[in-house]
């Protein structure tokens, strides 16, 4: 990977007008050649090698890990990869184990092309003896921009002064470039630069908006759930070609988001219509759940492995494979269903009715501000949470449990959504206090569903006689263990849940929207 | 003679065989910097090329050929034998100036000045080969004999001295019958020979080594395969 310093320029190099500059010099510039190559970036699909200042680059069939913002050449190594996603499983493993010092990817894809033309010119001085060449960089990026704005081309000069000439090539540069021109390397000028853009302004699982404490509460919620609609419809394509199980996972939390906020938001749009929506959303997820919880099991296959003994290891891991071989199968069918020009033309058409804001689907509260809504939501939303938790007990159902779980989802969402116009002190406090105690009830929610999946499916399997007898054993042992991790994690969920309960719930909305605390 | 011509050719022809090669013009008039358009250096003059040796690196010029490059000459090299007279040890200066270059190339080609001088002394210390290029002719062989016995008188080793027939037109009688005498005469001759040729005249008009025009002429041929039976008596020092 060539690293190497070069000047930026506002326009590409024309040599027949900067003849002049070059006579004036006593230097003439004759063209040799022109090279072209494509430079591809990978990533994970939540660009989490750039948020560590990591670049990885393909240059033909030599891979580069770089790190920024000053540029240092990790990791290279000869790659023959094929195009399209790498599993994290088939990186090289020198550069897997690179990687995975930094972050732990599942797959990592293209997620940027970069053209790289250079034309390269002789320069020679007055006794027409060569005394350097002159490389013309163009950069240029067709696709992939996030918001279908092209990312400008990039130009630039690279002075390659041969030994004993380096001062009449810096006048030549001097020449050519602008005062303040920019000076750095491939990385510097330009694939970090059009990361960072692709970054910030590409895909974001949780939309970030913004607005103040007068804005209609409708407004909010329209620009939200249009960006979670966004946000579902983004996934699509990666759920589809099954890229990585988070395209899913995000597809399913923003269909969630939006149906919670149309729950605790009540009266915004019309009721009729907000059930409806919801119930469609519900569809929409409901039919990923298998898929979903196949997932979960397999992402979380490593742990279960070594929670095991050596002797029932290799029933572990026929019955790994059957359920990796049962999550191809519940694959096939949400992709089938993905793709179903039915289900898209759906989704499509809750998006737009929430784009082209009717009217006449606003319900009576839709004007009302944003900041008053919220903290009246906030306010009975978190009062019935902290009676369920009141309600905890040893003796309660699991359900209860996982039915307090779900309320703190939502008002997470919630919460989420009105941090423009909350107290940030306030906000951090209620958003770090529900993230722990979410943490510990997902913790113990997986335990549960982890066992009633595996038993259900480790029914199935035997009724389809298509379970080994040692990977019974393997799911028995396993069932035993995470029965008792369940157990124990439920003496700390209630103590967290009492926690919760004890917190006087009108300082905590006081504090967290001051302006609204007089309002009933 | 065509000690420059062969100096260039040997240059590029080592270069092109892989090796990194600078060429020394110790010439005051230059004749190699300019065969390879390298203006001559304003500012490495003989005072500081002696005693400045990053200057010296500094005035290093690349050739428009890969692996070779050029230390220009300098009008003042015209007085390096003064110089070295008031120096200590002075027929040893090039050797240590020499040195400090070595680890950076795998050849130094030194184009020297016709002469037996102070300056010839110090190339007879520094060098591993002396190359002679002898037109077969009277009064050529008789140099050769002059410097042969230059080298026995003062003790140098004359295994350095390593002749070669140079601008060789074997349609004369005298050309021939010098040739054999002087293969009979030294035992380390070199068995090539470099013609008399047009083309090696036209270096001059070109600003270029034969290579650089005419590389599938015979004398062009004639200098690589010379650089071979070179190569091989560099390979045996």
């Amino acid at each position: 990977m060539n690293l190497t310093r070069w000047y930026q320029l506002d326009t590409p190099l024309d040599p027949d007008a900067v003849q002049p500059r070059c006579q004036a010099l006593q230097i003439s510039l004759s063209h040799c050649a022109d090279n072209t190559c494509s430079i591809e970036l990978y990533d994970s699909f939540d660009w989490l090698l750039w948020q560590k200042n990591f670049l990885l680059l393909r240059l033909n069939d030599q891979v580069n890990l770089v790190q920024v913002p000053k540029t240092r050449l990790v990791y290279s190594e000869a790659v023959n990869w094929p195009k399209g996603d790498i599993g994290a499983a088939d990186l090289p493993a020198g550069l897997g184990a690179e990687i995975a010092s930094l972050i732990r990817p599942r797959v990592v894809f293209a997620r940027l092309r970069v053209d790289w033309a250079t034309s390269t010119f002789a320069v020679r001085d007055d006794e027409d003896k060569l005394i350097g060449h002159l490389l013309s960089h163009h950069f240029s990026c067709a696709g992939n921009q996030p918001d279908n704005s092209p990312l400008a081309p990039v130009y630039g000069v690279e002075p390659q002064p041969l030994k004993g000439y380096s001062t009449p090539i810096k006048r030549l540069r001097k020449a050519l470039q602008p005062a303040k021109g920019h000076s750095g390397d491939s990385v510097k000028l330009v694939l970090a630069p059009w990361v960072e853009r692709l970054f910030a302004s590409g895909y974001r699982s949780k939309p970030q908006l913004q607005f103040t404490a007068a804005t209609p509460v409708q407004q909010v919620l329209q620009r939200c759930i249009s960006a979670n609609l966004d946000c579902a419809q983004a996934n699509i394509d990666g759920i589809s070609r099954d890229r990585d199980p988070e395209f899913l996972h995000d597809y399913r939390v923003a269909l969630r988001r939006t149906r919670a906020l149309l729950s605790l938001l009540k009266e915004v749009y019309e009721p009729q219509f907000s059930l409806q929506v919801k119930r469609q959303l519900g569809e929409l997820a409901s039919r990923t759940n298998t898929l979903r919880d196949l997932d979960v099991w397999l992402l979380d296959s490593d742990s279960y492995r070594a929670m095991l003994p050596q002797e029932l290891q290799p029933g572990f891991e026929l019955l790994a494979r059957a359920l990796a071989k049962q999550r191809q199968a519940s694959l096939r069918q949400v992709q089938k269903f993905l793709r179903d020009p039915e289900t898209l033309q759906q989704l499509e058409s809750i998006r737009r009715q929430f784009t082209n804001n009717d009217p006449s689907l606003h319900g009576r509260r839709a004007e009302l501000s944003g900041t008053v809504v919220a903290a009246k939501a906030v306010r009975k939303h978190r009062g019935k949470i902290a009676r369920l938790c009141a309600q905890a007990s040893p003796d309660c159902a699991d359900e209860h449990i996982h039915e307090i779980r779900i309320e703190c989802k939502k008002l997470r969402y919630l919460t989420e959504l009105f941090q423009p116009i909350a107290n940030q002190d306030a906000w951090q406090a209620l958003t770090g206090q529900l993230k722990a105690l979410q943490d510990m009830l997902g913790r113990f929610n997986d335990l549960a569903v982890q066992q009633q999946f595996l038993s259900t499916t480790i029914s199935a399997l035997a009724g389809a006689k298509n379970l080994d007898p040692q990977a019974s054993l393997a799911a028995g042992g396993l069932l035993s263990l995470l029965h008792q991790q369940h157990l124990a994690e439920k003496h700390r969920v209630l103590t967290a849940l009492k926690d919760f309960h004890n917190q006087p719930n009108d300082a905590v909305v006081a504090d967290l929207f001051p302006a609204t605390a007089t309002v009933p | 003679m065509g000690k420059t011509a062969a100096a260039v050719n040997f240059a590029l022809t080592a270069a092109e065989d892989g090796n990194r090669v600078l060429l020394i013009d110790l010439d005051p008039q230059g004749a190699s910097s300019f065969y390879f358009r390298v203006k001559p250096s304003s500012k490495l003059k003989a005072k500081l090329f002696l005693s400045e040796q990053e200057k010296l690196r500094q005035n290093i010029r690349a050739s428009d050929y890969a692996n070779l490059d050029i230390l220009p000459a300098n009008l003042s090299y015209r007085n390096f034998d003064v110089m070295f007279k008031q120096m200590s040890r002075s027929k040893h200066q090039l050797r240590k100036v020499l040195k400090s270059l070595k680890s950076d190339y795998d050849l130094l080609l030194l184009d020297c000045p016709p002469s037996i001088s102070l300056l010839s002394e110090n190339v007879f210390n520094a060098a591993d080969l002396v190359l002679v290029p002898v037109i077969p002719t009277t009064l050529s062989e008789r140099t050769l004999g002059q410097l042969w016995r230059f080298f026995k008188d003062n003790d140098y080793d004359t295994r350095k001295i390593c002749p070669f027939l140079s601008m060789v037109n074997y349609r004369t009688r005298m050309h021939k019958d010098v040739s054999e005498r002087l293969h009979k005469d030294y035992k380390r001759v070199l068995q090539g020979y470099i013609p008399l040729s047009a083309e090696i005249e036209k270096m001059g008009a070109q600003r270029a080594p034969i290579f650089a025009y005419a590389r599938n002429h015979i004398a062009a041929k004639c200098y690589q395969m010379m650089w071979s039976e070179l190569r091989n008596r560099i390979e045996a020092l």
